[in-house]
C-alpha cells in the first residue's frame, strides 16, 4: 500500500475512526498493531512471520540480557539478538549478490561453475525494521534501556505503519514512552500532521516523479547521452532521491503526528550542507544516527588512535553503502562518501588546511563551501543511481572528459546555471542580503503553515492538493527507499 | 476547547454568539478544534479539486489542439475518410521502420512514371507498433475499404506478449470497432485500457506534451492525410538535416564507433528480443493471425515484407530462428518478400531505421510490388 494512492487514506481514516472508538490504550495500541500488520501484508509482502519471528526473537533476547547475571551470559544473549535480524537481512537482502558476485570471481578466473540463484524475494521494509530491532537489544545490552513491559508495545514498536517499510529508523527509547498514554486526535496533531502529509505527497508526486521520469531515461542507457546530459541527469535524480526520501519521511512523520506519535526527523536541508560530514548530519539522519551508535562507536571511533578511526570511519560507510543496496554500485558509493570523510578529517580536521581563511569564514566563502561539498554529494548520486560499475565508468568519463556538445537550449541552461551562481555570490557578498537570505533558505516553513489560521491552512491545502491533482504524473512509481 | 459562551440573554442569541466567537478565534488564531480542522481538510480538498477542474477546463483548448494531432487521433481520422471508396488505396502498415523505410512521394512518383498515377499510397505506421496494438484498428481499416494493406513486420513484432504501454488508445475509445471475438487475445488488463473513461484525471497525462507543443507552435491543423502521404521523416525533420543525418549515421557506422555501444545494448539488454523465434503461440502472432484472418474475409489482398534490417542484427540471428520466422509466414498462406538482409551498414542510421538514401532505394521495391499485384489483378485498377 503506497502513501500516494487513495487506499492508504482510506486505510489511514477507518484506522483513526477505529481509535476514536476505543476507550482503553490497550485496544487502541492493539488495532494500531492490528492495522500495521494489514497494512505490510497490503504493501505486497508476504513475510508476515518473518516481521512476528524478528520482533519475537529480539523481544525475548532484549529480556534475557536485561536479566542475565554474568556479563558472559549477557554476550551470549547479544551476539545471538543481533545475529538472527542480521542472519535474516543477510539471506534475504544478500545472498543472490554473494551467489552473483562469487560466480562473476570464478569465471574471471576461469572456473565455469555456475552456482543457481535462489530468487529470493524480497521483504518490503526489511532494512528498517531489522535495524530497530538491532537498536532495542543493543540499548538494554549497553544499559541505556530497560525492556518494555508489555510485548504488544514491542511489536508496534517494530511494525508501526507510518515508519515501517521505509524509516525513520526510531529508536525505542523515543518511541516506547510515547505508549503510556490513551491515544487522543487533537485539533493540532491533526493540522500538523496533515501539513507535513500534504507537503510529503507534493514532493514526491510533483517534484521527484516528474524529474525521476528524465533521469530514468538518461541512466537506462548512458552512452547513448552526452555529458552535459549525464550531468542534468545527475542532478535531477539528486533532486528526485531528496524529495523522494524526504516526502515519505514527512508522510510518515505527519501520518504517525496525527496519531499523537512523534517521530524523529530525517532530514535538515542536507543540500546546505558546507561540508560532507555536515551532510550526513542532515541527510538521512535517522540511520547516520544509527552507523554511528552502534557501528562506528562500538569498532572504536575515534577514540584508538588516528589509523583506526580512518578505518572505523571508512569501514562504516561501505556498510552503510551496503544497506542501502545489495550490489557494488552501493558499495562503491560508500567507498566513495568514506573517503570523502576520511579526507575531510585529514586536511581540515587534523591539518586545519583553510582554517584561517578569511574566505571561507565569509559569506561568500560559506556559498563556495557549499558548492564544493554539493558538487561532491551529487557525483556520488551518480554512482548510486548508475545501473552497473560498467555504467560508473561511463558516466565517469563522461563527465571528466567533457564532450563539449551543446545544443541551443542546454547551452542557455549553462549559462542560466552559471549567472545564477555568480549572482549567488554577489548576494552573499553584500552582507543585509545575505542574512535575510540565510533566513529565507533556513526558516520552519512547515512549522509556519502548520500554525496559520483556517482561511489560510483552507488555501494551503487547496493549493498543494490541485498541484498534486494537476502535475503528478499518472501511475505513481514507487518510493525509492522501498527498495531498501 | 471551544469556548462557550456565558448566556446573558436568550438561549438563541447565547448560541449565536458562542457560534461568532469561535469562528473568530478560529479564523484569528487557527483551527486547534478538531472539527474545525476536519472541516479545514474536506473544504480544502474540495477547492483542490475546483482547482484541478478549473485548470483542465482553462487547459482545454490547448489540449484538444494537441489531442487532435496526436498519431492516434490521425489515423482514426484517416480511417474515418474512407479513402478506398473512391479511389485504389494502398496501405503501408507497422512500426517506425515501415515509417522510415516507406516515402510515399517517391512510390507514388514511381507508380506515376510506370503507367499508375491514380494509385493512392498511405504509410499508417506507428511507432513501437505491433500487431497487438494493431489489432484494435482493424475493424476500422476494414470498412475505410483498402484495395490492399503491406504490412511490414519484423520477427520481433511477432515475439512474445506486448509490452502494453498504450496511453493513447483512450483518445480514440469511441471510435473503437473492435471486434468481440478479438476480445479474448487481450489480457484483462488491457481490455480494461482500450475501454477505459475519458476523464480528465487521465487526460493530464497528455498536459505537459500539450504544453510544450503550444511553446514549440506544433499543434497546428493539418489535414488527416498530411503524414500518411508522407513518413515519419517529414514528420520531424528537413531536407537539409536529412542530408547532414545520413552523413553523421553514416560515418558513425563506418568508425564503428556508436555502433559497438549499440551492439553492446542488443546483446547485453536483449532490446530487439534476440531470442530465437518459435512456433509456440504468442499473443502477438494470435492477434497477427486474427487479422490477416479478418482482411481475408474481407476480400482485402494483404502482402508481407519483411523488413530490412542492419547487418549486425541478422548476425545475431540465427538460422533456425530465421527459418522459424520463414515457416510461420508460409503458414499464412500469404505471399510475403524477404528484404532482411538487402542493405548494408550504409543504409542504416541505426540497427532497424534506414536512412534517408535508404528510404529513397527503398520506393522503387515497394511501387513494383504494388504494380504487380495490380497486374496480376489481385487489385481493381480504375
Amino acid at each position: 500500500m503506497l502513501f500516494t494512492t487513495p487506499e492508504y487514506f482510506i486505510f489511514l481514516i477507518v484506522v483513526l475512526i477505529s481509535i476514536e472508538l476505543l476507550c482503553k490504550y490497550l485496544w487502541q495500541h492493539l488495532l494500531i498493531l492490528g492495522a500495521s500488520y494489514y497494512f505490510y501484508w497490503y504493501s505486497g509482502s508476504i513475510h508476515l512471520l518473518l516481521l512476528a519471528f524478528v520482533t519475537l526473537a529480539s523481544y525475548f533476547c532484549g529480556a534475557k540480557i536485561f536479566s542475565s547475571e554474568t556479563t558472559k551470559q549477557r554476550k551470549i544473549w547479544l551476539a545471538i539478538g543481533t545475529l538472527i535480524p542480521l542472519i535474516i537481512l543477510g539471506y534475504f537482502k544478500y545472498v543472490e549478490f554473494g551467489i552473483n558476485t562469487i560466480n562473476s570471481l570464478l569465471s574471471t578466473v576461469g572456473v565455469n561453475v555456475s552456482t543457481p540463484l535462489l530468487e529470493v524475494l524480497l521483504p518490503v521494509g526489511i532494512s528498517f525494521f531489522t535495524f530497530q530491532a538491532l537498536s532495542y537489544t543493543f540499548d538494554i545490552y549497553l544499559g541505556k534501556l530497560e525492556p518494555v513491559n508489555g510485548f504488544h508495545k514491542y511489536a508496534l514498536f517494530i511494525a508501526f505503519f507510518p515508519q515501517l517499510v521505509a524509516g525513520p529508523i526510531v529508536r525505542a527509547s523515543e518511541f516506547l514512552p510515547q505508549l503510556h498514554n490513551k491515544i487522543t486526535i487533537t485539533g493540532e496533531n491533526l493540522q500538523i500532521g496533515v501539513t507535513l502529509i500534504l507537503w510529503g505527497l507534493f514532493k514526491k508526486m510533483v517534484i521527484a516523479d516528474n524529474v525521476g521520469y528524465y533521469a530514468n531515461i538518461v541512466f537506462a542507457n548512458p552512452a547513448n547521452h552526452t555529458s552535459l546530459t549525464i550531468i542534468a541527469a545527475t542532478v535531477l535524480f539528486g533532486i528526485q532521491i531528496y524529495c523522494d526520501f524526504s516526502g515519505y519521511a514527512h508522510i510518515a512523520i505527519g501520518t504517525a503526528r496525527i496519531f499523537g506519535f512523534i517521530l524523529p526527523e530525517n532530514f535538515n536541508l542536507p543540500y546546505l550542507a558546507q561540508n560532507v560530514q555536515v551532510f550526513w548530519r542532515k541527510w538521512h539522519m535517522t540511520l547516520s544516527r544509527f552507523i554511528s551508535d552502534y557501528l562506528y562507536i562500538p569498532l572504536g571511533g575515534n577514540r584508538k588512535g588516528h589509523f583506526r578511526t580512518y578505518v572505523n570511519l571508512f569501514a562504516s560507510m561501505v556498510i552503510c553503502g551496503l544497506w542501502h543496496g545489495a550490489a557494488w554500485t552501493f558499495v562503491l558509493w560508500g567507498a566513495y562518501h568514506g573517503l570523502l570523510l576520511l579526507l575531510h578529517r585529514f586536511f581540515i580536521g587534523e591539518k586545519k588546511i583553510g582554517a584561517n581563511s578569511k574566505f571561507l569564514a565569509s559569506n561568500p566563502g560559506l556559498w563556495f563551501k557549499i558548492l564544493i561539498t554539493q558538487a561532491l554529494v551529487f557525483f556520488g548520486w551518480m554512482i548510486f543511481r548508475a545501473n552497473s560499475l560498467e555504467d560508473v565508468i561511463i558516466c565517469t568519463h563522461k563527465i571528466v572528459f567533457f564532450d563539449g556538445a551543446f545544443t541551443t537550449v542546454t547551452k542557455m541552461a549553462v549559462i542560466g546555471s552559471l549567472g545564477l551562481i555568480i549572482l549567488a555570490f554577489v548576494v552573499m557578498s553584500i552582507k543585509p542580503l545575505a542574512e535575510v537570505t540565510k533566513k529565507v533558505f533556513t526558516f520552519n516553513y512547515l512549522n509556519f503553515c502548520s500554525q496559520l489560521n483556517l482561511p489560510c491552512w483552507i488555501a494551503y491545502i487547496a493549493i498543494l492538493g490541485a498541484a498534486i491533482f494537476l502535475l503528478s504524473p499518472p501511475g505513481t512509481p514507487e518510493f525509492i527507499y522501498f527498495a531498501f | 476547547m471551544l469556548y462557550r459562551y456565558k448566556p446573558l440573554y436568550s438561549k438563541k442569541r447565547y448560541i449565536l454568539q458562542t457560534i461568532c466567537i469561535n469562528i473568530s478565534r478560529v479564523l484569528k488564531n487557527g483551527p486547534k478544534n478538531r472539527i474545525f480542522v476536519v472541516i479545514g481538510i474536506i473544504v480544502g480538498v474540495l477547492l483542490a479539486v475546483g482547482l484541478f477542474y478549473g485548470g483542465m477546463y482553462l487547459l482545454d483548448p490547448v489540449l484538444d489542439d494537441y489531442l487532435h494531432n496526436k498519431p492516434i487521433t490521425r489515423l482514426y481520422d484517416f480511417y474515418d475518410l474512407k479513402v478506398g471508396e473512391n479511389e485504389t488505396a494502398v496501405y503501408f502498415i507497422g512500426d517506425s521502420a515501415v515509417g522510415s523505410a516507406v516515402y510515399i512521394p517517391q512510390i507514388m512518383a514511381e507508380l506515376e512514371a510506370n503507367g499508375y498515377p491514380n494509385i493512392a499510397a498511405y504509410n499508417l505506421y506507428r511507432a513501437s507498433d505491433d500487431p497487438v496494438r494493431r489489432l484494435s484498428q482493424i475493424e476500422n481499416i476494414i470498412e475505410s475499404q483498402p484495395s490492399l494493406v503491406i504490412y511490414g513486420i519484423r520477427s520481433w513484432n511477432l515475439k512474445g506478449d506486448t509490452s502494453w504501454v498504450d496511453e493513447d488508445v483512450i483518445l480514440v475509445n469511441d471510435r473503437l470497432l473492435l471486434d468481440s471475438d478479438a476480445e479474448h487475445i487481450y489480457t484483462d488488463e488491457q481490455l480494461e485500457d482500450i475501454y477505459s473513461d475519458y476523464n480528465p484525471f487521465y487526460m493530464k497525462i497528455f498536459l505537459k506534451g500539450a504544453i510544450l507543443a503550444l511553446f514549440s507552435g506544433s499543434t497546428e491543423d493539418v489535414s488527416p492525410t498530411t503524414h500518411l502521404t508522407e513518413n515519419a521523416w517529414d514528420a520531424w525533420t528537413t531536407p537539409e538535416k536529412r542530408d547532414k543525418y545520413d552523413s553523421l549515421y553514416a560515418g558513425k557506422i563506418q568508425e564503428n564507433v556508436e555502433i559497438t555501444d549499440t551492439y553492446a545494448n542488443i546483446t547485453d539488454r536483449n532490446i530487439y528480443s534476440l531470442s530465437p523465434f518459435s512456433a509456440e503461440k504468442t499473443q502477438k502472432q494470435l492477434a497477427f493471425e486474427f487479422m490477416l484472418e479478418r482482411l481475408k474475409e474481407e476480400g482485402i489482398p494483404v502482402i508481407l515484407v519483411v523488413m530490412p534490417q542492419h547487418p549486425i542484427l541478422s548476425e545475431l540471428t540465427s538460422d533456425e530462428s530465421r527459418r522459424n520466422f520463414h515457416n510461420y509466414l508460409n503458414s499464412t498462406g500469404l505471399v510475403w518478400y524477404d528484404m532482411e538482409q538487402m542493405y548494408g551498414d550504409e543504409h542504416f542510421s541505426d540497427l532497424a531505421h534506414t536512412t534517408w538514401n535508404g528510404t529513397i532505394d527503398f520506393a522503387p521495391i515497394m511501387a513494383n510490388i504494388i504494380i504487380q499485384e495490380v497486374e496480376s489483378g489481385a487489385i481493381h485498377y480504375t
